[in-house]
This record gives C-alpha cells, sequence and structure tokens, in this order.
C-alpha cells in the first residue's frame, strides 16, 4: 500500500481526505494558490511503482520543490524515502528544496520509524522534515506552507509565480533545521 | 462533473476562423506579410525539424510582442490576443506540418520501435500492470483509445495535445467513478498504468513523430501546468513501452520473453538490463 502521497496532496489541496468507502478523486495533477506567500503551486504527483522509477526523471527534471513521503508504519517505505532523497539530490535541479514528510501520524500505534530516526536523517540531507496525517489533517498546510516561504522569490513580486512540485515515492515525513513543524 | 484538474481550460476550443477575420483586415497587411515570409522561408529549406522548432518558438515569441502593440491586436482583451497567437500557431504549423512532420530519422526509429513494442504487446491485460477491476470500465477506455488515435489526424500542436488531454481527462473520469476496496485517493501510482494500457491497446500512429513534433512546435509558454504534466505522462507511457523487458510487468519474465520473440521482437533486447552497483 501506497504512503499516501495522494491523500496527503488532496488533504493540501481541498482540505479532504478520502478513506476507503468514500469516493476518491484524482489527484494526479493538482494546483493550489497560497494567496499569502504569493505562490501558486502546481503539483506533479509520479507514479511510485518500482518499475516506473526510471521514467521519474522526467517529473521532477522542472520542480521548484519536491515532497518525498513515506509511511512512518512500513520501515521498507522509509528506505525507499531515502533512496528518492539521494537520487534527487545527485540528478534533481541542484536548486530544488526537499521536504521529506512521515504520513500516516496517526496510526502511531503501528510506527516501524521513529521521529528520531528520520528528523536526524533529514537534518543531516538539509531537508525539511515533519510528521503528518492527511487523515486527520496534522501538519499537512505546514509542510506545503513551509516549502512556500522559503521558495526563491521572482525579483519583482507577482501575485503568482508557478512553482512546481513534484511527490515522490513512497512516503515518510519531512523535517529540517528550521523546522516546518516543530 | 467538475472537471477537477484543470483539463475543462487546456482543451477549450479557440476561434481560429477568427484569427482567419481579423488578418483579413488592411491594416493587417504587415502581419500578414512577414507571417507569410517566415512559413517561406522555413519551407524553402531542406527539412530540419529542430532548427525548425527553434525559428517557430522565436517567430511566436516576437509575434506575442508585436501583436501586443499591433493596432488589430492591442485594443483587444489579453485573452483575444492570447487566442490569436493560438490561431497564428495553427496557421503556421498547418502550412508547415507536412514539411516538419516526421521529418526526423531519429523519431522514425522510435515509431517503428513502439509499433513493433505494441504489437507485441497486445496479450497485455490489466493485471499485468496491476490495473484493479474497478477501472475496467471498457466504455470509458475505448473512448479513451479514440481520443489519443486521433492525434495523428490533426496538423496544429495544440490540436494534437488536445487529444492526449481529453484521452487523460476519460481516464482521470474513470478513476474518480470507479469504486474500489481499500484504495487511497487516486493519483500518478493509478493514472500511469491506466494511461500505458490505454495506449498499448489504442495503438496510436506514429507517437514518438507526434510526441516530438508537440514538443518541437508547441508555443512553449502554453506549454504549462495540465498541459505540459499530461503531455510528461504520455511521453513516460512511451518510454516504459519502448525500453519494456522481462521485469516490467506482473507476469513471469520467461512467458514475457516467449511472447515477444513469438511476436518478432529479438529476445536480447527484452531481458533486463544488467545492473551496475556503484559503490562509495
Amino acid at each position: 500500500m501506497g504512503a499516501g502521497k495522494s491523500s496527503l496532496v488532496l488533504r493540501f489541496v481541498k482540505g479532504q481526505f478520502f478513506d476507503y468507502q468514500e469516493s476518491t478523486i484524482g489527484a494526479a495533477f493538482l494546483t493550489k494558490t497560497m494567496p499569502e506567500q504569493h505562490v501558486k503551486f502546481e503539483i506533479w504527483d509520479t507514479a511510485g511503482q518500482e518499475r516506473y522509477h526510471s521514467l521519474a526523471p522526467m517529473y521532477y527534471r522542472g520542480a521548484a520543490a519536491a515532497v518525498i513521503v513515506y509511511d512512518i508504519t512500513n520501515q521498507d517505505s522509509f528506505t525507499k524515502a531515502k533512496n528518492w532523497v539521494k537520487e534527487l539530490q545527485r540528478q534533481g535541479n541542484p536548486n530544488m528544496l526537499m521536504a521529506l514528510a512521515g504520513n500516516k501520524a496517526d496510526l502511531a500505534d503501528s510506527r516501524a520509524v521513529t521521529k528520531e530516526e528520520a528528523s536526524a536523517y533529514a537534518e543531516e540531507n538539509g531537508l525539511a522534515f515533519c510528521e503528518t496525517s492527511a487523515k486527520t489533517n496534522v501538519n499537512v498546510l505546514e509542510v506545503f506552507t513551509d516549502l512556500a516561504t522559503r521558495l526563491p522569490r521572482p525579483s519583482a513580486p507577482q501575485p503568482q509565480s508557478t512553482s512546481g512540485i513534484t511527490l515522490t515515492e513512497q512516503p515518510p515525513a519531512s523535517a529540517r533545521k528550521s523546522g516546518c513543524c516543530s | 462533473m467538475a472537471d477537477e484538474s484543470g483539463l475543462a481550460e487546456a482543451t477549450q476550443p479557440f476561434a481560429f476562423q477568427d484569427f482567419l477575420e481579423r488578418m483579413k483586415d488592411p491594416a493587417a497587411a504587415d502581419l500578414v506579410k512577414s507571417i507569410k515570409s517566415f512559413i517561406q522561408s522555413v519551407l524553402d529549406r531542406k527539412p530540419d525539424p529542430d532548427s525548425a522548432g527553434r525559428d517557430v518558438q522565436a517567430f511566436l515569441e516576437s509575434s506575442e510582442i508585436s501583436f501586443r502593440q499591433h493596432p488589430v491586436w492591442a485594443n483587444s482583451p489579453p485573452e483575444h490576443q492570447l487566442q490569436g497567437l493560438e490561431g497564428l500557431e495553427k496557421y503556421i504549423m498547418t502550412k508547415l506540418h507536412n514539411w516538419a512532420f516526421g521529418q526526423s530519422a531519429a523519431d522514425r526509429e522510435r515509431d517503428e520501435i513502439l509499433l513493433q513494442r505494441i504489437l507485441a504487446l497486445e496479450f497485455i491485460w490489466p493485471a499485468h500492470l496491476d490495473i484493479p477491476d474497478a477501472y475496467q470500465d471498457e466504455n470509458s477506455l475505448s473512448m479513451a483509445m479514440a481520443e489519443l488515435k486521433k492525434i495523428d489526424h490533426f496538423k496544429a500542436p495544440r490540436d494534437k495535445l488536445v487529444c492526449i488531454l481529453n484521452c487523460c481527462r476519460v481516464l482521470n473520469n474513470v478513476l474518480q467513478t470507479s469504486q474500489t476496496d481499500g484504495h487511497e485517493a487516486r493519483g500518478a501510482d493509478d493514472f500511469l498504468p491506466l494511461l500505458i494500457f490505454t495506449v498499448i491497446h489504442a495503438n496510436p500512429p506514429n507517437l514518438a513523430s507526434n510526441l516530438e513534433y508537440i514538443q518541437r512546435f508547441r508555443y512553449q509558454s502554453r506549454m504549462i501546468s495540465e498541459s505540459a504534466y499530461f503531455y510528461t505522462q504520455l511521453y513516460s507511457a512511451a518510454s516504459f513501452i519502448e525500453t519494456i523487458n522481462a521485469s516490467s510487468l506482473s507476469m513471469d519474465p520467461d512467458e514475457f520473453v516467449a511472447r515477444m520473440v513469438a511476436a518478432g521482437v529479438p529476445d536480447m533486447e527484452l531481458s533486463a538490463p544488467p545492473v551496475l552497483w556503484l559503490a562509495e
């Protein structure tokens, strides 16, 4: 099962969470304007299955920021997230901002990845990090607000600077020094 | 149904006729002259799609500026100027299409590889791509395939792009309306396999040539947002098919190779590539 990256984005963009039985909506491409930060996010979801891995550069090539999502109840998803971070560090746009999000924080009882481990990893790698819950709406807005405030501004202030965000793979949480979610 | 991805806007028809009418205005004579001379200057050359692509992009860019200042367009609202530019792109590329389309040997070669792979992959079922049963809405998938196949019928890059977007819109609707258990919000993890399945069974003609044509000749500053995203989806679906190997699908690798070889695809190209580990 996925780390919940699409749920995270839907929660951010529409303030909704779609659980099992509820109807779902497409979330491959979504946009969200954050008027206070003068940012319009375009969110490019990237297929996370291993067989599509080699296609990912086509999606993150032009991205200004990346959110890498893992599932705190799944150690394997954290390993995959770290692999994505490594790949983005090597092959992504050097100015790309990265946030690591440890999703499913509402399932803390089944936790497999400690917050300390993920947080230390994020700190070492200069990533923003927080644990999120798309389901209970914890820290979702914070992840994106933090990225929005850190994006480089165009020299002349414009009402809408468009920035791509690429969502990658399996989901853990993101943290970083200044901490998007303390 | 509300279109959640902004596809409606990107596929809206625009009034090409209106562009042609305005260009008949005697005040537009200088514009018409420069457009015609640009087209002729390209047609006079030996076909070279890459350099022609750069020239068309530069011409559209300078036209965007000159439209803003030209009496025929200056007093129109920005959205009309935008439509004017769409009209210009369509006009130019309709004239250049036969000269520019399918003229790249590299694209042609990829068309052939894709065609060969796609024909060999006819046996693919949704399960091979882990597509849930709930998405197997035959009517919708046929509709998506029909939209995609139309890509080769049009000459203007935007019209080709609209075929892609229409196809993706239908697939988005399939994802939005079907009921599955235990599924979270549906994003790219669900969308891409469905698109790959659609491409294989639609077998759109000259797929690589069409994709590259759009890339070269669609005005770059309009190749943004959902248009760019769903274009990238199709591009990556085509790459997946082009480089498909025994580990790409949920099926027995030996059976995969046997089927591909039986369909005439050389064995060597289909085994998984050797993995080279670089340690630090």
